[in-house]
Parts: C-alpha cells; sequence; structure tokens
C-alpha cells in the first residue's frame, strides 16, 4: 500500500489506532482542541488522542442527554457543528476507548463539557463516559495568566501521574518531546511539499496526514511521514490555482474535496487540522517540563488569543509564505471565534495582493454543495493563471 | 395597568442625566469607562469613574428597537449574526441612531472572556474607539468544574470562598490589581482602599435594600408592581455602590412598601401569577396574556438577583471578595433557585424561553414535579404560533 494510503485509512478509520492500543492493554486519554500537552500524556505512557467530530453524528444524543440541562434563558450555545458533533459521539459511546477524557478551557463551548458531561453522568449512570479532567487556562497573554497556566499543567502532570501510579519523569518528558518535535519537522515537511509551485500534495491529503497525527501512538505516524516523504510525490498540474483556507476547524474533507475539483489547489491554512500541526516548536533551550509550560501559554495554537493582532498577523504569515492566489474563509454556523476576526484577515490579505472570498453561516455538513462548488468556481475563475 | 412607579421613573430618567454628565466630563478631559457587566463597576466606582455597562447599552438599544438596524451594520461589515452582544460596537461604526445621541470617547474598555466572542468584540470596539482595551479572565458566566449545592444563594455572601476555585481568584485579584494600577497611570488618579471598602459597604447594603424590594412584591398579593416596572428598577444595579445607586433603591424600596400597604394592584386582573424565567425584555406577549387570561409576570431573575452580589468582606480585603463574586455569581443553570423564586412569589405557572426538544428540560421536569405548570415558548415575540402555545397552556383552568 501507498505511504498516502496509511493516512487516507488512519482517518477513516480514526479510532483503528487507538483500539488496538486499548486491545494491547494500553490505556488511551482523549482529549480535545489543539493545546492541549499531549507530550505529557505520551510520558506518562498513555496514548493521546485528539477528539474530532464526524458530520454524521447527528444530534440525537445531545438533544437527549445534555440540551435539557440548559438554562431556558440562556440556552446552550449550540450549533457549532464540530462541537455539538463530538459531544454527541461522546455520549453515543463512539469514544468508548477513552480511559480519560482532557477538558481543556478554549471555546466556552468546549469547556462546557466538564459540566455538561458530569451533570449528564449524575442523572444517566448508564452513560458510559470517560474520567473526566478539567485543564484550566487563561486567555490572557500576562506574566500572571503564565504563571497560573503553568501551575495547571503541574496539577495535569500530577493527575497523569495519579493515573498511571509512576511518577513521569524528565527523561520519559525529554523522550516525548523528542518524539513530537520530530513530528511537527516531518509535518513541515509535508507542508512544504504541498506549497510547493506547482503543489506535491493536495490539500485533501495534506488534511490526512497532519489530522492523523492526532489519531494514532506518534512514533508509528512519524514512520509513516518518514516513508510518505522518501516515496516520490505527486505532481500537481502546473497551472493550478493556489488557495489558503482560514475560518473554522475543519475535520472532514468535504470542502477540501469540493475545492480542489474546482480547479484550485489548497496549499496552506490556518485552522487547527492543518498546518498548524506542524508548528510551536518547543525551545530546546528550556528544562523539558518548561519547554511544555512555555509553548502552551506563549505560542498557543488557538485562535482565541489577545490580542487579536495575533491571529491575524500569524494568519497572514501563512497565507503568505505560501504564496497563494486567493484566500477561502469558510466560517461555520455560529462560530463566535472566527466571526469577528476574520473581516481584519480578509482586510489584511487585501492589503498584501490576496483576494478572498469570505463564506459565513456556513453548515457543518454540507448537505447541498452545488450553491457552495458554484462560488467557489466562480471565485477560483477569477483567480485563474 | 397601573401607572408607573414614581421611583422607577426616577431611575429611568438618572440613567439619561448620568449618561450626559458622563458625556460632558469626558469632553471635559475626565476618564469614562465602558465594560463588560458584573466586573468592574465597584473599582470604578472607587476610582470616581463613571462606568457604562455593555449588557444595558445593548439592552438599551434593543428597547429602543433599533437591534435589526445595528443588526445590519454588523452585517455589512462581515460580522454575522447573532448580534446582541455587538450592538453597542455597532453603535460606534454608525453613530447615527444610538441612543441618547451615543456615548463620549472612553479612556479605556474592559473586556472579559466571558465567552470568547465577548473578549474579540470589546477589543474591536476599543479599536474603534481609539482607546485601549484591558482584558480579564473568567466571570461568573463561565461554567467551573465545581458544582454548586442546589441551595447555593442561600450561603453565596458569607460562604463565597467555596464556591469559587482558589487559583482562579488568586489570577483574578492579581488581575484586578493590574487593572487598578493600569487605570492609575491611565487617568493619573489614585486608588483608594477606604474608597473600596466603603463601596462595597454601599453594595451591600443596596442589595439588602433591593432585596427586600423584591420580598415586598413577591409576598404581595395583588402584586404590587409590573414586571416591566421591576426591571427597570434592576438599573439602580448599573449604580452599584454608589451613594445615587443607594439612594434610588431606598426611593424604590419605599414605594413598594406604600404600595403594599395601600394594597394597589399594578395589573387590572390577576387571575393567574407568572414567573417570567428568563434575562430577556418583557416578552411581547404579556398584553395578550393579560387582556385574553388575566395572566400577569410577578417575578422574574432579577428580582433574585441582588441577593446574589452582596458579599461580606473578611481580613479588611474588600478586593478579595469583590474578586470572588467576579468568578461566581449566580448559577444560571440551577432549577432549585427557579423553584425558590417560584414558591416565593406563589405563582402558579412559570414562563420560559427554550427550544422545542422531543427531551423535557430540567426546567420542565423540576416545575413539574413540584406541581407547577411550565410554558415553555421559543420566542418573546407576540405572533400566531406564540399565541397557540399560550393559548394551549391557559386556555384551562390552573
Amino acid at each position: 500500500m501507498p505511504p498516502i494510503d496509511h493516512f487516507r485509512d488512519h482517518y477513516l478509520h480514526r479510532d483503528r489506532a487507538a483500539r488496538a492500543w486499548k486491545r494491547a492493554g494500553g490505556r488511551v486519554v482523549g482529549y480535545l482542541c489543539d493545546n492541549v500537552p499531549e507530550e505529557l500524556i505520551m510520558a506518562a505512557g498513555f496514548l493521546p488522542y485528539r477528539l474530532s467530530g464526524n458530520p454524521d453524528a447527528g444530534p440525537d444524543a445531545l438533544e437527549h442527554y445534555i440540551q435539557p440541562f440548559a438554562a431556558p434563558f440562556s440556552a446552550r450555545n449550540r450549533g457549532v457543528g464540530f462541537v455539538d458533533a463530538m459531544l454527541t459521539m461522546l455520549l453515543s459511546g463512539a469514544f468508548d476507548f477513552l480511559d480519560y477524557l482532557v477538558i481543556p478551557h478554549t471555546r466556552k463551548t468546549i469547556q462546557a463539557f466538564y459540566r455538561e458531561l458530569t451533570l449528564a453522568r449524575q442523572v444517566y449512570p448508564e452513560l458510559a463516559l470517560p474520567e473526566l479532567y478539567y485543564l484550566d487556562r487563561a486567555y490572557t497573554p500576562f506574566y500572571t495568566s503564565e504563571v497560573f497556566n503553568r501551575q495547571r499543567l503541574l496539577e495535569l502532570k500530577s493527575q497523569l501521574e495519579l493515573w498511571s501510579g509512576q511518577p513521569i519523569t524528565d527523561a520519559a518528558l525529554a523522550e516525548a518531546i523528542e518524539v513530537t518535535t520530530e513530528s511537527r519537522q516531518l509535518l513541515r515537511q509535508v507542508a512544504n511539499w504541498r506549497a510547493a509551485d506547482p503543489p506535491r500534495l493536495s490539500g485533501v491529503d495534506a488534511l490526512q496526514v497532519f489530522a492523523t497525527a492526532f489519531f494514532m501512538p506518534k512514533p508509528d505516524h512519524n514512520q509513516l511521514l518518514r516513508a510518505l516523504l522518501e516515496a516520490p510525490p505527486e505532481r500537481a498540474p502546473d497551472a493550478v490555482v493556489r488557495l489558503f483556507v482560514g475560518g473554522s476547524p475543519l475535520d472532514h474533507l468535504q470542502l477540501y474535496e469540493l475545492v480542489e475539483s474546482s480547479g484550485a489547489r489548497v496549499v496552506a491554512e490556518d485552522h487547527c487540522w492543518g498546518n498548524r500541526c506542524a508548528e510551536f516548536t518547543l525551545d530546546a533551550g528550556l528544562p523539558p517540563f518548561e519547554a511544555l509550560a512555555d509553548r502552551y501559554h506563549r505560542r498557543p495554537a488557538c485562535s482565541i488569543d489577545f490580542p487579536m493582532a495575533r491571529v491575524v498577523d500569524r494568519c497572514v504569515a501563512r497565507a503568505c509564505t505560501a504564496n497563494v492566489d486567493g484566500a477561502l474563509f469558510f466560517v461555520l454556523d455560529n462560530d463566535g471565534v472566527h466571526v469577528w476576526d476574520t473581516p481584519d484577515e480578509v482586510a489584511a490579505l487585501e492589503c498584501n495582493g490576496i483576494p478572498s472570498l469570505y463564506l459565513n453561516r456556513q453548515p457543518y455538513r454540507i448537505d447541498d454543495p452545488e450553491p457552495l462548488t458554484s462560488q467557489i468556481r466562480q471565485f477560483v475563475g477569477t483567480l485563474g493563471k | 395597568v397601573t401607572e408607573r412607579l414614581e421611583s422607577v421613573n426616577a431611575i429611568r430618567a438618572y440613567q439619561r442625566t448620568w449618561l450626559a454628565d458622563a458625556r460632558a466630563r469626558a469632553e471635559a478631559g475626565e476618564p469614562f469607562v465602558i465594560s463588560t457587566s458584573d466586573e468592574v463597576e465597584e473599582i470604578l466606582a472607587a476610582f470616581g469613574i463613571p462606568v457604562l455597562v455593555i449588557n444595558y447599552w445593548n439592552f438599551l438599544i434593543t428597547a429602543q428597537r433599533k437591534a435589526q438596524h445595528f443588526g445590519e451594520v454588523l452585517e455589512s461589515r462581515g460580522y454575522v449574526g447573532p448580534h446582541f452582544f455587538a450592538l453597542g460596537l455597532a453603535s460606534t461604526l454608525e453613530p447615527e441612531g444610538a441612543p441618547w445621541g451615543g456615548l463620549p470617547k472612553p479612556a479605556l474598555v474592559v473586556g472579559a472572556t466571558r465567552h470568547e466572542t465577548e473578549l474579540k468584540i470589546t477589543e474591536l470596539w476599543a479599536r474603534e474607539l481609539g482607546c485601549p482595551c484591558f482584558p480579564l479572565d473568567f466571570n461568573f458566566a463561565s461554567p467551573y468544574r465545581q458544582l454548586p449545592d442546589d441551595d447555593w444563594w442561600t450561603g453565596i455572601r458569607d460562604r463565597w470562598e467555596d464556591l469559587v476555585h482558589p487559583a482562579r481568584l488568586e489570577l483574578r485579584i492579581e488581575q484586578n490589581k493590574a487593572l487598578i494600577s493600569y487605570v492609575e497611570l491611565l487617568t493619573g488618579r489614585s486608588f483608594s482602599w477606604q474608597a473600596l471598602r466603603q463601596v462595597m459597604e454601599r453594595v451591600n447594603a443596596q442589595m439588602d435594600v433591593m432585596s427586600q424590594a423584591a420580598q415586598l412584591i413577591a409576598g404581595a398579593r395583588p402584586c404590587p408592581v409590573t414586571l416591566r416596572d421591576q426591571v427597570s428598577a434592576y438599573q439602580t444595579n448599573w449604580h452599584r455602590g454608589t451613594p445615587a445607586g443607594l439612594e434610588l433603591a431606598h426611593a424604590y424600596r419605599d414605594e413598594v412598601e406604600q404600595r403594599v400597604k395601600n394594597r394597589v394592584a399594578a395589573y387590572g386582573r390577576e387571575n393567574i401569577r407568572l414567573l417570567y424565567w428568563s434575562m430577556q425584555q418583557e416578552p411581547d406577549f404579556h398584553a395578550y396574556l393579560q387582556a385574553t387570561y388575566g395572566a400577569v409576570f410577578v417575578g422574574a431573575p432579577y428580582g433574585a438577583m441582588p441577593q446574589t452580589y452582596a458579599r461580606t468582606v473578611y481580613h479588611d480585603d474588600p478586593l478579595r471578595a469583590l474578586s470572588a463574586r467576579h468568578i461566581f455569581l449566580f448559577d444560571m443553570a440551577s432549577t432549585s433557585w427557579m423553584l425558590s423564586e417560584a414558591r416565593r412569589s406563589g405563582v402558579d405557572a412559570v414562563v420560559a424561553v427554550e427550544d422545542a426538544s422531543a427531551y423535557p428540560s430540567r426546567f420542565r421536569q423540576a416545575c413539574e414535579s413540584a406541581g407547577l405548570r411550565y410554558v415553555a415558548v421559543p420566542r418573546v415575540s407576540d405572533d400566531p404560533e406564540i399565541r397557540a402555545i399560550l393559548d394551549k397552556s391557559f386556555s384551562h383552568k390552573i
């Protein structure tokens, strides 16, 4: 099987590696979002597994177990599709291989999982949910927040030690950091491949290569990456339009497939299932734990950041570095994170000579692709090479 | 319906004169601040700096039926809805049509991470106004890992330390200190511990007075104060801890007491007593309920809230008590709190704004277990669909 097919397979069967790990006697620590230090989890001997949504998950479990707890004058912040999908899947047993779940303070609807699942379990003890751990985090970039955030990581470390029954040594942590550093280095090479002119990897495949880093043991993923990078890469047509994708996190392939069937290639993006996975290498000059604490406070991969200019600048840099012809911003319905910074990003790209198509209020599951395809084709047509 | 309370008219008038005064002072070079609600009003009161609460301004825009216009302003700039929290930003983007001639230029906008969108909106607003934005982490609305007991509100004033996470509290104290230093540098004013102590004393006194008014309303038959006036009276909360806020609260409580003594009825008919469990404005369908069924709102969360603002100050540390309140004010998802209010007001039914669902909400379950009717409507407008829901609920005897 060609290396890329392994990534496609693991993307399609996202729980396969985790279930195999579990069958072999290991324990799995699930987590949400991209700002949980998976190195700590690895150093404790667990498999870190980042949860992702499935657009076909449906709302029933959410309606049954969670929505009834919403305050009537402050209805649960429903509607960000990938968040609801993950919660639904937790409740319906799709993640029944998880032993523990780390819930970070990122989006409010993400951090609310802790309370929502706790209440649901109190009322419905039959729900097979993992043990929950709340990882608090201050959003602000200041000194006081750094102290707070570092202390919270120390507490997470202690909890992991409690779960595993043994201390996390500096050596184990250094080893885990070495593995994730190599992962990021290899993923950067993948990012460079697809950003080449012409691109040597499709956006659809790149998305699968990046995301699977969160679904399987990192050493195994690194091995697949090495094999991929040794194989002769695909060559795209020379005249392909180079697109950048910004906006909401995309944990499925529908949009990229539409774009790449419309005469364009996604050569870079700014969301937490894509290129960002290759960024934010830890500071090798710091002791292992301090490097982690520094990275997860000072350089969060998340778009929830202050000031907003940091988010906008990073977005523009990612687009400009990839030498794109245009940008497509795809913001999901009710995504309060990206509604407010996307207009600034569009304007900043315009200043850099990069035109944008801003698609907002988009559905998580694209049931009717025709209008969207038409808009994208029209936009790509204006960028024609 | 009876005349509005004079004290409530005075509260409403005070809002306008307060803003006019703040504008005049700002134009004369004095500082003015815009802030998210329930954050730093007391700190700014101790500084003697007027602060406009964003939620209040947004409610005012809504009450003046301008939400749609300013929503369209935001849409035209690429900021797609929902828009409630950003209506104030819109009124700065296009100040024509802003309530009461708009806002003066502030020295500072205080942003909070109550929701990730709120921080971004306050930052955008500050940029539009040409002033800095000071962000604070955490606040009462953040769901927390520690689930409060069913009677959390009974001990919130004295046992507040038990209801907050110690690390979050220490961080909020540090961030409040940083804000104080920043405001000192920005304005050239010195913060006074003594002034904050006095503000916190006045807050507690004011909340006691407002709670007394709420208790008088809840215990009276017939209901002496309309929902509209009860909600309007809540505006005293935006002047918490100031002499004016306390004075307005006293006048309100005294007038309510007088009405109770005189057995004044707020509504013409009071066949069915209702608790409105929503933070939204008085529903448009209230007039229909009154006219058709004599069903009237006698209470709302606004009556229960004053008790949640009071905090006992320990060890001469008012900032610690205030910081704890910043990160836990009340539990919006508490069914026991709603039931307590329903019982206190002796209502026949609870009306709530809730999306339709095949699964009954915990609030419905709690009410029905307690023998109370629960009427859920998806919105506050008065339209045929809403009337059909109300007719179904009220056309037979409760």
